[in-house]
């Protein structure tokens, strides 16, 4: 006879388990915002975009939430870790990024390169290794100069401008 | 269902031994580029490669093979990158008139502080069907950095085929090449089991979580003994003289997915997967002052059209 007992109990130690992995995730990804935002001094920060944010359909980018948001963090959907200058709306996408409803693995995808992070050390290690890639660097430099351009000369009267650019 | 064969899709793979991954310079064994540049437009004359994958190779390597051989409709999807303390040595060279290049994704696993490279994924075009063959060439550590009975030579091999599965997403029955210098037999567990690369060709065709290796075949020695007098036989596709139990090994090994043993438009030729020996290089294989030490591997599958 199945023993359904021992089954619910397995499932509901898995439960905890990936909810507990999945807040250690939060904590990483929410660090690695503020890192990034204060070594920029809040000239870039960085958002979680869902894919369908970036339809055809839409001419400016959906904003879902300030600085890393955990709660539009779902289940298998696959999304975008974007980077937005705090003083233009230009938005440059740096990886896709997907996160199972177990946490780990999470796969973090950027200019020909897909890393999947087993633990909390490896996506610690696989995000500063995304910030060290040459072409996620220029996407990050090229903000802060458009963030930096926006200081030292606002526009004054125009509408801001929307672009997302990869 | 009737298919008229349009041409064959032709792959090869060679550890050319010039610029390990390990070797600090880019540029280290000059003098031994001219015969692995000779080989490669001597496999280009005789195959007609459609994709050639390379190990073992530096930027500066490429450019001299390609200037070498002197043949426009080639390209070269580089691989390579020396600049971090995980080397990456793998390139394909591949014919622009017969495939177009659709995209490639370099795949790494991390756990802890530990990094695994699985391989490099590229996705061709055929120009003449529009179908997409997916190849990936890997070069995996050698038994000297990740012991033969290292339980993170099973998570190459699991961690390769989960990777895979994105492209069962696209596409249920996909045709998926794996090429590369395994570090590992056929038997390996790494490759038989946890990579499902299996031998038994219906297991292949019944289950599509297996994949087919074809490179069993290639186990033991190529020719029957007695030999006639002029023919080469060989053991495996990687010689060395220090072997314990064996100085041959097949490490370097094409595996299809099922979708090449079906009545589809993509099917593989089995007879064609062989180990291509020519007397210079084995005599250079078997010498332990040469950098050479792999032969190259070819298999071949036709492009059909159905009728």
């Amino acid at each position: 006879m199945t023993d359904f007992t021992k089954a619910f109990r397995q499932g509901q130690r898995a439960a905890v388990d990936a909810r507990d992995a999945r807040a250690q995730i939060d904590e990483v990804m929410t660090d690695f915002a503020q890192q990034l935002s204060r070594v920029t001094e809040g000239l870039i920060s960085i958002e979680l975009i869902a894919d369908s944010a970036f339809s055809g359909l839409f001419t400016m980018a959906v904003r879902l939430g300030k600085l890393y948001d955990p709660s539009i963090d779902g289940d298998n959907i696959e999304k975008w870790i974007v980077a937005r200058g705090s003083l233009v709306t230009e938005v440059r996408r740096l990886a896709r990024w997907k996160r199972p409803h177990q946490g780990y693995p999470c796969l973090i995808t950027y200019n020909g390169n897909e890393e999947r992070c087993h633990d909390r050390e490896a996506l610690e290690r696989g995000l500063a290794s995304m910030l060290q890639d040459p072409w996620v660097g220029d996407q990050l430099r090229q903000l802060l100069e458009l963030s930096k351009a926006a200081v030292t000369s606002p526009t004054e009267g125009e509408p801001p401008s929307n672009s997302v650019t990869e | 269902m009737a298919w008229n064969r349009i041409k064959p899709l032709t792959l090869l793979w060679w550890n050319t031994g010039l610029t390990p991954p390990t070797a600090k310079k880019s540029n280290g064994r000059l003098p031994d580029r001219p015969f692995a540049a000779d080989q490669i437009k001597l496999l280009r004359k005789n195959y007609k490669f459609d994709v050639l994958g390379l190990a073992e190779v530096s930027e500066e390597d490429l450019e001299f093979i390609l200037r070498h051989i002197g043949d426009t409709s080639l390209a070269i999807v580089d691989m390579t990158n020396r600049k971090h303390r995980m080397k990456f040595d793998t390139a394909m060279i591949y014919d622009r008139t017969s495939l177009t290049l659709a995209n490639k994704l370099s795949l790494t696993e991390r756990s802890g502080r530990g990094k695994l490279k699985l391989g490099e994924l590229v996705t061709f075009e055929t120009v003449s069907t529009g179908d997409f063959v997916h190849v990936v060439a890997s070069h995996w550590p050698s038994r000297r950095t990740l012991a033969q009975h290292s339980s993170k030579r099973a998570e190459l091999g699991m961690r390769l085929r989960q990777s895979l599965e994105k492209v069962h997403l696209a596409n249920p029955n996909p045709y998926i090449v794996l090429m590369g210098d395994y570090n590992d037999d056929p038997f390996s567990p790494s490759l038989s089991e946890h990579l499902h690369a299996t031998r038994d060709r219906e297991l292949a065709i019944q289950d599509s979580a297996f994949l087919y290796n074809p490179f069993w075949r290639r186990l033991g020695e190529s020719q029957s003994f007695p030999t006639s007098g002029n023919e080469v036989s060989v053991c495996g596709t990687h010689y060395y003289a220090g072997g314990e139990f064996t100085r041959w090994v097949t490490f370097d090994q094409l595996i299809f997915s099922p979708a090449f043993l079906g009545d589809n438009a993509i099917t593989l030729e089995e007879k064609l997967s062989e180990i291509i020996i020519t007397a210079e290089l084995k005599d250079r294989v078997m010498d332990k002052r040469q950098v050479f030490d792999h032969f190259p591997v070819s298999s071949v599958a036709f492009l059909r059209r159905e009728i």
